[in-house]
């Protein structure tokens, strides 16, 4: 097998008594898209900092394209791009004076590609940082990290709080890099619908914990609305899997994770007739496996 | 500012991906690739945009793009020519009346479902089929 562009094991970070990573596994495949959810203090970017050597593991380990990126940092930091939840450039710079600057860091650097980047995106070369919108600003981070070619994406919250031109230029800017042979983009997002069109993995996390990782549509499987119709006095309490129930008397709306032959069969028990299986999106899925661990008033 | 191009050649396709249903995108695609074939939108031997137009398009995984051509290339809707591109098929075009129908009857299903929750019975349904069809037929 390949090996994993990410691999998290048994990480555990704490700020004083604060768990904010707690136990965390995780195995990005190579050559995937890779949204990596969880909603706000979930733990997304303290995880995301240690694998860019910004923080130390209290415990636990992390390897990056199959190196520790505490000992190997210099050398990831080529092969990695890289956008923080709050990207910072010299703002005293000109575009163009910031697009030369990185290409100094870099062996691997596209002057081209880049200059191609900030022209499709309308920036103008001769602005200063300090006067880009918040959007541009990203733009600008998108073209940098993508000028010099890197292995593996990692984008923290890429596309929170742009508006939709800034947000599908993220969106484009991954497919590009995916697109090339053996690339893999590693995101984190709170934006549960945006993921759903691009990612093909995903991870939930909670409290510092994974709820859940795998294909999107698994992922997104697990949980199934169900129809039912039944008599008034006819409770489904004892069906496996049961997480909700919508609605009283003769039609009712079931929640239920892994859904199959043995909950249909209690849920006919029961005194159920199942109307219909419906299908969850992402995002629903995504409210029901946090909500499962008790933390959103219902 | 200066103003941005825009290139979009995998519009060509007019899809419509909805990530609000439920229904996996790469379905989305077959489905909607073979209803631009039965309309006659798409014709024997017309180019489908590559892969990397649709993702870029559409903004999706082209891993996803690539699984439903793969899915509709091995159900013989499309072809592939070596170092060319994705082609519809002959084969796609004459689609077998049981294929044809069982589009329909997925769609009349839906519909089915959704009178039956509205409280409607069969010989309503079955009335609304029959005027529908006949202010079709007669158009």
């Amino acid at each position: 097998m390949a090996t994993a562009a990410i691999g998290i094991t048994g990480l555990v970070k704490t700020f004083g008594k604060h768990r904010a990573v707690d136990g965390l596994d995780l195995e990005v495949p190579q050559g995937s898209i890779f949204g990596f959810l969880g909603r706000n203090g979930a733990g997304k970017t303290t995880t995301i900092k240690i694998l860019m050597n910004m923080l130390k593991p209290t415990a636990g380990a992390v390897e990056v394209l199959g190196q520790d990126p505490h000992v190997h940092e210099k050398e990831l930091k080529e092969r990695v791009g890289y956008i923080s939840d709050n990207p910072v450039l010299y703002d005293w710079m000109k575009v163009e004076e910031v697009a030369w600057f990185a290409g100094q860091l870099y062996p691997r650097w596209d002057q081209q590609k880049v200059a191609a980047l900030i022209e499709h995106f309308g920036l103008d070369p001769k602005q200063k940082i300090k006067h880009l919108s918040r959007g541009m600003n990203a733009q600008l981070n998108l073209a940098l990290v993508l000028g010099h070619d890197p292995e593996l994406l990692i984008l923290d919250e890429p596309a929170s709080g742009l508006d939709v031109i800034v947000r599908r230029d993220v969106l484009e800017s991954i497919i590009q890099v995916i697109s090339a042979e053996g690339r893999t983009v590693f995101f984190s997002s709170h934006l549960v619908h945006e993921v759903e069109r691009v990612a093909d993995q995903v991870a939930i996390i909670e409290q510092g914990k994974l709820l859940v990782c795998g294909e999107l549509d698994a992922v997104r499987q697990q949980v199934k609305r169900v129809l039912v119709r039944a008599e008034d006095a006819v409770d489904f309490a004892g069906v496996a899997g049961l997480r909700g129930v919508q609605g009283e008397g003769r039609q009712r709306l079931l929640t239920i994770f892994d859904y199959g032959d043995e909950a249909k069969a209690q849920i006919e028990q029961a005194g159920g007739q199942v109307v219909e299986v419906i299908d969850l999106s992402l995002e629903d899925s995504f409210v029901e496996h946090v909500t499962q661990q008790g933390e959103l008033p219902s | 500012m200066a103003k941005r191009k825009i290139t979009r050649g995998g519009d060509a396709l007019h899809l419509r991906l909805d990530t609000a249903g439920g229904v996996p995108i790469y379905l989305q695609l077959i489905e909607q690739i073979k209803y631009h074939i039965a309309t006659g939108t798409l014709k024997a031997d017309d180019e489908l945009p590559s892969v990397r137009a649709v993702a870029s398009a559409q903004l999706i995984n082209p891993n996803t793009v690539a699984r439903a051509y793969l899915e509709l290339e091995r159900e013989g809707v499309i072809y592939k020519r070596r170092g060319m591109g994705t082609y519809v098929a002959e084969k796609g075009v004459s689609m077998s009346t049981e294929e044809r129908l069982n589009i329909v009857r997925n769609l009349m299903e839906k519909a089915l479902v959704e009178g039956t929750q509205l409280g409607l019975d069969a010989a309503s349904l079955r009335r609304v089929f029959e005027e529908t069809l006949e202010k079709f037929s007669s158009q």
